[in-house]
């Protein structure tokens, strides 16, 4: 059980990364974020909390954001 | 930036446009991966050149490449590079690198061009190792 309602933030978050990296398919990232995740927590993806998906989706876009010029 | 690493980048951009076009994927895909790789002093890009067998599969690709898709991009590329984006990755605490992106590509060149390595863009590293982890070599 999540104690806050991330689910908006959290796709509209997947949204904007997917634009930075449209050559991966909407389940390769959603497989690289849980990747992600599952790292920063040892867990599988079937128990990760959503604010930990969130974090990892974070990580995620903050990688892109370091490849793009600046 | 000087006009050499202009020139580079446009014919970088050339090849990848070509590259994703006989793959039937979209111009703005190929574009944005050029660009990312046109202004090397101005990003913190890593990349590596790596034997692609050596790469670790994805674990929700542990079985390694479609057989599908494979057999496509190898009827499409044969054994050229020319032009091949960089594969994504990210680094196992223990130094060993798991794929995210390239995994057909990692396994046509494995295949086709035993030792011939690849560049493979470094996007970050992670807390625990990925050598347990299946290799690209072991799905071959």
């Amino acid at each position: 059980m999540n104690p806050v309602n991330l689910l908006d933030p959290l796709l509209s978050q997947i949204d904007e990364v997917r634009a930075r990296c449209p050559e991966l398919r909407f389940g390769q990232l959603i497989a690289t974020i849980a990747m992600l995740a599952e790292d920063e927590t040892g867990q599988s993806l079937w128990d990760i909390d959503d604010a930990d998906f969130a974090a990892a989706l974070e990580r995620f876009a903050a990688d892109l954001a370091r490849r793009e010029p600046g | 930036m000087g006009a050499r690493g202009v020139t580079a980048s446009a014919s970088w951009i050339a090849a990848s446009i070509a590259y994703f076009r006989r793959q039937g994927e979209g111009r703005k895909v190929c574009v944005g991966f050029s660009l990312d790789l046109c202004y090397p002093g101005s990003m913190a890009c890593d990349l590596r050149d790596i034997d692609p067998a050596d790469l670790r599969l994805p674990s929700s690709r542990s079985s390694g490449a479609d057989p599908v898709k494979l057999q496509r991009q190898m009827a499409i590329h044969g054994s050229s590079t020319s032009g091949m984006p960089p594969l994504l990755a990210y680094e196992g605490s223990d130094g060993a690198l798991e794929l995210f992106d390239g995994v057909t590509r990692a396994t046509r060149v494995a295949k086709l061009l035993p030792g011939t390595t690849v560049q493979v863009e470094v996007m970050g590293k992670l807390k625990r190792p990925k050598a347990g982890n299946r290799r690209v070599g072991d799905s071959l």
